[in-house]
Formats: C-alpha cells, structure tokens, sequence
C-alpha cells in the first residue's frame, strides 16, 4: 500500500479521510462509553471526521472516556461532554489544531470527574489552569498518574491540592525513566494555555 | 537532584488506598525519595490499603535497593493500614537475601499477627520456572513465605511491569494461579 502524502510516517490511516464514521454517529445515541485509539495527528483529519469525533465526545449520555493517543488540548477542552465521570487521557497534547475559527456556541459547562488516569501531569495542571478550563477535579476519588520525569512531580502535588478532601485511591507509577532528568519546556506549557484561551474550533 | 514539592500523602484525608511502583534505576536519589511519600502515608489516619509494586528488584548488581522503602512498611505506624501488597517479579522470588528480607522480617510478623493486617506477595511470573537461578532458591523463599502470609499469588499482568525484556523467561511460564497460605 502507498504512502499517505503528506504523512512523514509513511503510514496509511484510514481514520483521517474515512466515510463511514460520520455516518455511524448520529445513531448512537445513547453512548456511555467512548475509546479512541488514533495514533496520528489530529490536524490531519478531515472536517467531517474531526467533527464526528468531536461530536462523539460531546454526547451527553457519555460517562466514560479514553483517548489513547495525541489529541490536542484545545480539541479536548471544547468537546467533552457534560457528563464524563471517568478519564483516561494519557496523551494529551499542547499543540493546537491550527483550523480554529469561532464556534456557534462555546461550552462553558463544567465537568466533574470521579477517576482520571493522566500521563503527563504537567501539561494537565496546565489545562486546569487555563480560563476556559471546563475540567474539575475537586470531587475527585481515583487518580493514576504515570510521570516519566522528575520534574513533574510538583505538578502532582499541585494536582493533589484540588481533590485533598475526596481522594480515596492514589496510585503513582513515576515508570522506569522516572528518575530522568527531562527538562520540560516552559514554551509548551505556554502553547497550551495560548490555544485553550483562544478555544475555537472550526466548523462545530 | 532536588525534588521542589513532597507528595505528602498525609493531607489527603480521605485517601484510602495508595499504590507505588519501585523501580531501581537511579536508585541513590529516586528511591529513598519514593520512600519518604511512603513515609508521609504513615501519618495518614484513613489509609487502609497500600500496594507496593516492586520493579526490576533482580535484575541489578545492588539487590537492597528497595528495602529502605519496605523497612518503612515494616516500621511506620499505619494505624489504621488493613491490607499491604507487595508485588515482585520472580528475580526477587528467587534470591535467598529477599526471602531473609521479607519472610523472615519481625516486622512483617508483627503487622500479620498482632495488628491483623493482611499482607499479600503477587509474584508477576512463576518462581519455580526460573531457569535464570538455581532452583532451590525460589523453592526456599516460597516456603518461608508461605508460613508468614496470607496469600501468595501468582499473576501476569504487563501493564506495569517491562515485558519485553527477553530474559524474563518466567514471562513465557506462567501457570501457577493461587495459593491460599
């Protein structure tokens, strides 16, 4: 099978130009549950696809979510339904979409979570903070936290201070690198909280 | 190394279970520090479980590197700790200075017996399919354990382990399910 052009991997996705998937959406209706596992980049979806996917995780009767790989923050802080409970986010991204105009309406409801799995802890105490943030984790009973640097483990605790009264299970894997010496740039973290205040998204 | 912020489980009041993996790398700085969070767990009044997953316990040349953290176990106060689990991979099943470590420990014995906390080893792979060590090791500290804890298991779970280390050949091995001690 050919390359994707334009994809430096060289590797074929079907999700990115797929016809099917925006046909499937508006028939689940009643979602709980929503798993996307997408290992490219989000910028490279198609208008409609990206708008399924955004309209998927905007489903109000959805309570479980989990993005597996790379979706850009500003994607996620817009899209998430009211009513999510339980996160996995491991791969949230900084980077914005660069597709951003202004939406017919911006979600500005907040949303509560029970359990939330993160892996870069940084750029989430990063989200939380930015002023559009529709995220709350002060009622918060289950949190894992994967740190793969040294560095992060203040954002930890930062992230411990919103939930010091509800949190019931804490677990830490800092992972085998843990004790790595990464240095976190500063310029992302900036990246992120530039593109969750301007919080537009093309064509919702 | 300066780590600016001490997670200080202490102040979560409403904590009840903490799970920590140990891994030995960098273990002069990374470790002792993992050992005082374990340390500020002490002082919690809420907490009743605490699962301590050991990582890589065998596989280098310094084999105590994380037994600062489980003399913590042994030696904090936990007042009101009902369940501690201690996950290990079969290199720390199979070494004779482990078992003097863990099964052998007053301190384990004391938990156990006198302030009724239930102490469960989860070995990640089978210790008696070891062809890595001589057979009567793991065999030795199988039995230590089993005079002094609740329950021993047996589980293959690689979603916090390293599975692609090709001499783990427990990984390939497994099928050993439960023991009740």
């Amino acid at each position: 099978m050919p390359p994707v052009p334009g994809d430096p991997s060289g590797i074929r996705r079907w999700l990115p130009t797929d016809e099917s998937l925006p046909l499937c959406v508006p028939v689940l209706c009643n979602l709980e549950a929503l798993n996307i596992s997408y290992d490219g980049r989000w910028h490279r979806l198609s208008s409609r696809v990206l708008n399924s996917l955004i309209d998927l995780m905007g489903r109000p009767s959805l309570v479980d979510l989990q993005v597996g790989d790379h979706i850009p923050g500003d994607i996620f802080n817009l899209s998430l339904a009211p009513h999510v409970k339980h996160l996995m986010l491991p791969h949230l991204e900084t980077c914005a979409t660069h597709r951003l105009v202004a939406p017919p309406r911006q979600p500005t409801n907040p949303v509560h979570l029970e359990s939330l799995y993160i892996d870069r802890p940084f750029i989430f105490v990063a989200l939380l903070s930015a002023p559009t943030c529709r995220l709350s984790i002060s009622s918060l009973r289950k949190l894992f936290v994967r740190s793969p640097a040294v560095q992060e483990h203040e954002k930890i605790w930062q992230l411990l201070q919103f939930c010091l009264d509800t949190l019931e299970d804490f677990e830490f894997n800092p992972t085998q690198d843990g004790m790595l010496s990464i240095v976190i740039s500063e310029t992302e973290v900036d990246c992120l909280l530039r593109c969750s205040r301007i919080s537009y998204l093309h064509g919702i | 190394m300066e780590f600016k912020e001490l997670i200080d489980l202490s102040k979560i009041v409403s904590l009840k279970r903490f799970t920590v993996c140990l891994t030995d790398h960098n273990e002069l700085n990374y470790v002792p520090w993992l050992t005082r969070i374990i340390s500020s767990a002490s002082d919690n009044r809420g907490l009743e479980e605490i699962h301590l997953k050991v990582i890589c316990a065998g596989d280098r040349g310094n084999n105590t590197w994380w037994h600062g953290a489980l003399d913590v176990l042994w030696q904090g106060e936990f007042k009101s700790l009902k369940r501690l689990t201690i996950f290990l991979n079969f290199e720390s099943m199979s070494v004779p200075s482990y078992g003097e470590n863990l099964y052998n420990h007053e301190y384990a014995d004391k938990l156990r017996s006198q302030r009724n906390v239930a102490i469960d080893i989860i070995s990640m792979c089978n210790p008696f399919l070891s062809s890595s060590r001589p057979v009567d090791y793991p065999m030795f500290n199988f039995q230590c354990a089993l005079t002094l804890f609740d329950v021993i298991r047996f589980e293959q779970d690689v979603t916090w382990a390293t599975p692609n280390n090709a001499n783990w050949d427990g990984w390939m091995a497994v099928d050993v399910d439960s023991f009740e001690a």
